[in-house]
């Protein structure tokens, strides 16, 4: 019934492992090699980024157009203007924080819930029970994979609006797509673009390591306790969030408050 | 107070039907208990029932002071789930309810502690689960695409004991498996004991209960049956 490489394979007596703190880290990140802890972060990607994206693709396309266009009309602006619209407001600041709310109401809640449903029905002590490291197989993947998809959230949210905003604004201003598109390309840096993904990156993170942190504490053993975890998981992460986007704007671009505020640079 | 035969030295030993701790000297068990072989207890802790505090302790809800009971030569207090390098004989444990994860398929459930501990053996363990849930009734192309909430009590403990058993454990603890269970769904049951002798025929087996339990019940032969009152 069992073969000897079955048999065999389980480790046999040795030294004990005992590095420091970096190397556990990196065996830590490393066990996303793991087939399980593999499935649990592509399953969480799949979970978060696509069928998110199916929410983003009408919502980007909604912010893109009404609010540019609201926004074009009312600073009577030409190209350069709207480029710049396009550029500070929709690739920089809109984009990640909109698809960090939406990551937030979709599977910040979600992973709460499910993380605290698990702790309540015993599932986490079975995995205990079972030797599984619940920091490996709950947590990493989603410390990991919810960044990731929110990176790619925040570039489809830019994409869906940008797109809107391109085919909308020659209809209110003297300009064409092709003019709009080209002038924007010219405009966009790489730093725009690292900006964008380092702060969608550091939204991911906060997001997952907020909703594992009150899935994982309840404050009582009976079902009322998952609401309440994912209340304080979802306005801690949107207070977390806003605060590091305000602090991050802040020291890459000087400026705090929209402007209000200005750094030494 | 009820006290235990000493062993016989050369009792033969037989891995379905015998659970070997070392004896404390002095050490009585403090309930009754149903007792075959040479089983010997140790006392826990003063004042507490030796069975309820080992059952305890066998499923990972307490930890005993270290020392205080060993099991096949180890400390239980530091008997790991898992065999790591360096570590003493693992346990294993099916719990009454089966102890599986509601989000995942029955096969998802039994192939998990095997390919996060030991990914380079997951191909061998289909044919494994496979012969496993023959020998215990089970239809395995049926059965491993549903989810536990769509199984009956019986079949959760069965897929539970399946993936206990492919983690290789030197000691198994059936948590209570067997209770509440009559007829002919306790005979099914009951065949995990076979099972398990033929999987694992150097390795442990023990049933902890809370009902009586004799050897017309089980037959020959039959497993050490520790009851916990």
């Amino acid at each position: 019934m069992f073969t000897r490489t079955y048999i065999e394979t389980v480790p046999g007596p040795g030294r004990l492992d005992r590095r420091g703190a970096f190397a556990r880290t990196w065996r830590w990140l490393r066990s996303l090699a793991l087939p399980p802890v593999r499935e649990s972060f592509l399953r969480q990607v799949y979970f978060t980024a696509m069928q998110g994206s199916i929410g983003i693709l009408f919502r980007g396309a909604v912010v893109g157009t009404i609010i540019i266009a609201y926004m074009i009309r009312v600073l009577n602006a030409d190209v350069a203007v709207t480029n710049k619209i396009l550029l500070i407001f929709v690739f920089r600041e809109v984009g990640p924080l909109f698809a960090a709310v939406l990551v937030i109401l979709r599977s910040g809640s979600a992973v709460t819930s499910e993380i605290a449903l698990m702790g309540l029905s015993g599932e986490l002590r079975t995995l205990r029970r079972l030797g599984i490291r619940v920091s490996e197989y709950l947590i990493l993947p989603r410390i990991v994979g919810i960044p990731f998809a929110t990176v790619a959230l925040t570039f489809y949210f830019q994409c869906v609006t940008l797109f809107g905003g391109f085919v909308l604004a020659p209809l209110v201003i003297e300009a064409t797509f092709a003019q709009l598109v080209n002038e924007f390309f010219a405009t966009v840096s790489l730093w725009d673009v690292g900006y964008s993904v380092v702060k969608s990156l550091v939204f991911g993170v906060i997001i997952a390591l907020a909703s594992c942190w009150y899935g994982l504490r309840l404050s009582s053993m009976d079902i009322t306790a998952i609401p309440k975890a994912v209340t304080r998981a979802i306005t801690l992460s949107v207070a977390y969030v806003m605060i590091f986007n305000a602090l991050f704007a802040y020291f890459v671009f000087g400026v705090l408050l929209f402007g209000l505020i200005r750094a030494e640079i | 107070m009820t006290e235990l035969a000493p062993a016989p030295q050369d009792a033969p030993v037989s891995s379905a039907d015998v659970l070997v701790l070392r004896r404390l000297p002095g050490a009585k068990l403090e309930s009754p208990a149903i007792v075959r072989h040479y089983v010997t207890c140790a006392v826990v802790l003063p004042g507490r029932t030796a069975l309820e505090a080992l059952a305890a302790s066998l499923r990972g809800d307490e930890r005993p002071e270290p020392g205080a009971i060993e099991v096949l030569g180890a400390d239980l207090a530091r008997m790991p789930r898992v065999p790591r390098p360096g570590s003493a004989p693992t346990l294993g444990w099916v719990p009454q309810d089966g102890g599986l994860l509601s989000n995942l398929n029955v096969w998802e459930n039994i192939a998990l502690p095997v390919t996060y501990h030991w990914p380079r053996v997951a191909g061998e363990l289909p044919s494994l689960v496979n012969s496993i849930m023959e020998r215990l009734g089970l239809d395995a192309r049926e059965i491993c695409g549903r989810r536990p909430v769509d199984l009956s009590v019986l079949e959760r403990r069965l897929v539970s004991f399946v993936r206990a058993v492919a983690m290789v454990p030197e000691l198994l603890v059936l948590d209570a498996t067997l209770d509440d269970l009559e007829g002919e769904v306790f005979d099914r049951a009951k065949r995990m004991f076979e099972v398990f002798a033929h999987a694992l025929p150097f390795r442990h087996l023990v049933h902890l209960g809370t009902r009586h339990m004799d050897h017309a019940r089980f037959g020959e032969p039959a497993p050490i049956i520790v009851e916990v009152q």
